[in-house]
């Protein structure tokens, strides 16, 4: 009697945790497999409740300002649960049956963030998936993970503004950014240090330099300038092999992993149009 | 001072004010390289 509790109590604890994640996904698009025919929710939706709400009035303008402004459709979107779905499946079934995306071919992206799982996923569809290509969504999340890693919400998700706005700039000029015409992003803050660190200890080594031509006697260790040179002939010489020393090292075989260093690249469909993007966790 | 050649011989004194300058000059400028290097290439 008591399994049987435990089982039922588990059973309605994942259907609560799933709740949320099923009312952001209408299931009336979702079961047909049909993409909803206009916009259903705004562009940023913290249904995880991670942003304060000034944060998330001042995303949802810019990212509405970038979407209108270029007819692509930058998504956001924060939840709790993936309700049992992966997070790339997660990410294209929200776009899609949610009625996201502009035009004909539904341009647009969304960045999703599941806070039980720490997982995140880019999915980029019609034009979407010409401004964040593989090396594209690489960038962007390796611009997001510090900030996403320490908590950092609502800087990770500025940074995913700016740098969809720079994507689509770019890719409107007709040269996206690729892996040969790479994205510039902001410089390690370890470079300042570097830089400070480096600079004083070549400032010292040449200036301890100069201050050395002014001695010109020191103590001598030994007699070799006495040494007539070339005075010292061998008559006899040979090598003797005293040891053998076989070092051996294995040869890693290289995994191959393209645009980006975090996540994994992913392919599918919802809604009868195909998306491509990364996911990962953080 | 050798007398034939003309050249110095021995420890000579530093003058400290023009040691800090040519460090100081010497750390911006190397600084200010790396920083660029970085700035340029490795974002």
């Amino acid at each position: 009697m008591k399994k049987i509790f435990a089982v039922l109590a588990a059973a309605a604890v994942m259907i609560i945790s799933a709740i949320p994640a099923l009312a952001l996904i209408p299931e009336e698009y979702a079961s047909q497999n049909l993409y909803a025919p206009e916009r259903l929710k705004p562009r940023v939706v913290d249904d995880a409740d991670i942003l304060p709400g000034f944060a998330e009035d001042k995303l949802l303008s810019r990212l509405d300002s970038i979407s209108e402004e270029h007819n692509i459709d930058v998504v956001l979107v924060t939840v709790n649960s993936l309700g049992g779905r992966a997070p790339d499946k997660f990410a294209r079934d929200y776009f899609a049956y949610n009625g996201f995306g502009m035009g004909d071919g539904k341009d647009g992206f969304v960045f999703m963030l599941a806070m039980d799982t720490r997982d995140y996923s880019i999915q980029c569809t019609g034009k979407g998936e010409e401004i964040f290509n593989d090396y594209g969504t690489g960038f962007l999340v390796d611009q997001m993970y510090g900030d996403l890693h320490d908590g950092d919400y609502y800087d990770a998700f500025d940074k995913y503004a700016d740098i969809s706005e720079d994507f689509i700039k770019e890719w409107e000029k007709g040269t996206p950014y690729s892996a040969t015409h790479r994205a510039k992003g902001k410089l390690h803050p370890g470079w300042i240090l570097g830089a400070l660190i480096g600079g004083a200890v070549i400032g010292l080594i040449v200036s301890e330099s100069i201050k050395a031509q002014l001695t010109s006697v020191s103590m001598q260790h030994g007699a070799d300038d006495y040494i007539r040179k070339n005075s010292f002939k061998l008559t006899v010489q040979r090598d003797n092999f005293l040891y053998k020393n076989v070092t051996k090292t294995r040869i890693e075989s290289s995994s191959g992993s393209s645009g980006g260093s975090h996540g994994h690249v992913s392919h599918g469909s919802s809604g009868g149009h195909s998306f491509s993007g990364r996911s990962g966790k953080f | 001072m050798n007398g034939q050649t003309g050249k110095f011989v021995g420890n000579l004194p530093c003058d400290p004010k023009a040691f800090w300058r040519t460090f100081w000059i010497t750390s911006i400028i190397a600084a200010i390289a790396i920083f660029g290097v970085g700035y340029l290439f490795f974002r």
